[in-house]
């Protein structure tokens, strides 16, 4: 197994293993995780969505279980940029690996004005743009439900960083490969996918909904199947790398949305279960790699065999 | 903060949809103080998937215990625990209550299975501050629902009652009793029950200036800090903030939150 080679490549960035931690599931800084494990194995740690001005977040209750998965409306609580340069940042040199910054806004303007912010910042290696949490907009519109969008907001942060630029799809679309396209066209070196599911709950007994704003997002081991799906039809869709987000619990998930085309992968809700499942997962995996015979895991990604 | 797989060594009802579980797990035993709480894993499988957040009833000699209510699929799983069964613990988490101080009585205050992280409290006051009154003021809906109430004659120097039907004590709410308790500033207050009790003392604490303690439990995902699902309101200035109460928390000066503003699950 000390054979196997777990490097990947996502464009113009380089991760020692494929295992990336998703965004909002990583604490803010991924010091709530230290404890419990050497940061430093992971591939990359994506820090919690920043805006350029703080957010509260949303009400209580924020997230709800339903089986096999968790229902979220966090609504991207954070500091604001300017906050958080002065109280997260300097914490994100201690994780000795990769640091993938991830931004919104409320506007294509706030996407731009951070874009225009990063390069200025120490001990950060990529920016992934969230253009898909549903918790914030109206409805869980996002611009990722629009190609034009999509290009726009990728290509105005491309254009004023020189970091690279992964941007992160919603699975909420009718076809999720035509804004795939729009993000490749736009300059992106990787796409990541999927943010979370729309979803809800509800009390029938007294006929309210468990959420505030009633929708919330689903992420968990149930929405593995649509995940690996989606990100399988992106895989074939774009030459850039994808990474793949979904219900991964450990690494056997891994190998799976490796084999559908995954480069990479973020692992998410399984770290509020079991606070080493990234650190797991990357311990695990080349063995599994080894077991397939796969000297490497770009070897092994996207090789799904198909009977025609 | 350790993860720990425990061993169950008891599990059996204290009352309607209560029980009281003693877990074998002796590191966590050894560290966990008065306040502080764990999250339990009621399932090897994916449903539930998530962990519990317990208050941690007790510690001692190598057991953690918990008082807990079956409120849905993962306490109900839990309930069917058997001793002997393994069970995945991380803890202890979070803030403690801040009860070494001096004070002429300690008062807790509880609403049904609220009273959960008190006989670790309460225990702790007898053998840390010997002499000391420590009064428990227990509420529940009938008899029935004051949980462990034995427990809490032992502990505790004094213990008074309510209950919704006038089946023990006062006929009443736990926060009725309360007054008397106020009017000295010596007295330290510590509180765990539901919303609307923590309302109640909110409002009877107005022109008092005893410090008062009160246990959230909010919906928590993860238990330490990583899905910031667990907020509180916390009072900033004329403003708020909402922070995570299981590394802010979960005991808090009810004074630093909007207690107006929590929801009532």
């Amino acid at each position: 197994m000390a054979g196997v080679d777990l490097e990947v490549k996502l464009g113009r960035l380089t991760l020692k293993n494929p295992v990336m931690t998703a965004s909002g599931t990583f604490g803010g800084s991924g010091r709530e995780f230290a404890p419990y494990f050497d940061l430093s194995v992971l591939g990359a740690v994506v820090v919690k969505t920043i805006t350029p001005r703080p957010r509260k977040g949303n009400p209580p209750p924020r997230t709800h279980e339903t089986a096999a998965g968790l229902l979220n409306s966090i609504g991207l609580m954070n500091p604001g940029f300017e906050d958080w340069c002065d109280e997260v940042l300097p914490l994100l040199s201690e994780a000795g690996t990769n640091v993938v910054i991830n931004i919104a806004g409320e506007t294509h303007e706030e996407y731009f004005e951070l874009a225009a912010r990063l390069d200025e910042l120490p001990g950060i290696h990529a920016v992934e743009v969230n253009i898909s949490c549903p918790n914030v907009a109206e409805g869980g519109a996002c611009p990722a439900q629009d190609p034009k969008k999509t290009e726009m907001v990728i290509r105005g942060v491309v254009e004023r960083t020189r970091l690279p630029v992964i941007a992160k799809l919603s699975p909420n679309v009718a076809d999720v490969t035509v804004i795939a396209r729009a993000a490749e066209a736009a300059g992106a070196d990787a796409i990541s996918l999927v943010n979370t599911f729309l979803g809800t709950a509800v009390k029938w007994r007294e006929r309210r909904p468990v959420f505030r704003n009633v929708v919330a997002g689903l992420s968990g081991p149930a929405i593995k199947p649509m995940a690996l799906w989606l990100v399988r039809r992106v895989a074939d869709a774009v030459s850039v790398p994808v990474i793949g987000i979904g219900g991964i619990m450990n690494a056997e998930d891994v190998m799976e949305f490796l084999l559908v085309g995954a480069t990479a992968v973020q692992v998410g809700t399984a770290n509020f279960v079991n606070p080493t499942a990234a650190a797991d997962a990357v311990r695990d995996l080349p063995g599994l790699l080894a077991e397939v015979g796969a000297g490497s895991v770009v070897d092994y990604v996207g090789s799904l065999r198909i009977d025609q | 903060m350790l993860r720990n797989m425990g061993i169950v060594v008891v599990n059996r009802p204290i009352g309607p949809d209560a029980f009281w579980m003693d877990v074998e797990v002796p590191d966590m035993s050894a560290v966990a103080l008065p306040g502080q709480f764990a999250m339990v894993k009621c399932s090897d499988g994916l449903d539930p998937l998530t962990s519990r957040p317990l208050s941690i009833a007790d510690a001692v000699d190598g057991m953690v215990s918990f008082a807990y209510a079956v409120v849905g699929k993962g306490t109900g799983l839990l309930a069917e625990m058997q001793p002997g069964d393994r069970v995945p613990i991380l803890g202890p988490l979070g803030r403690p209550f801040d009860y070494k101080h001096a004070a002429k009585r300690h008062v807790m205050i509880a609403g049904g299975i609220g009273s959960a992280p008190f006989p670790f409290l309460a225990r702790a006051l007898r053998d840390e501050a010997p002499g000391t009154e420590t009064v428990m003021l227990y509420g529940g809906r009938t008899r029935d629902y004051l949980f462990a109430l034995e427990l809490f004659e032992e502990l505790a120097t004094k213990v008074e009652t309510a209950t919704d039907d006038g089946s023990h004590g006062h006929h009443g709410l736990v926060t009725d009793l309360l007054m008397p308790y106020l009017g000295d500033a010596a007295n330290r207050l510590y509180a765990c029950g539901p919303t609307p009790m923590f309302k109640s003392i909110d409002e009877k604490l107005e022109g008092h200036d005893n410090p008062c303690e009160i246990s959230v439990e909010p919906i928590m995902a993860c238990g330490f800090g990583a899905c910031y699902g667990c907020v509180v309101p916390k009072r900033d200035g004329d403003d708020y903030q909402f922070v995570k109460s299981c590394e802010q928390g979960p005991t808090f000066e009810i004074r630093d939150l909007r207690v107006d503003l929590m929801g009532s699950h």
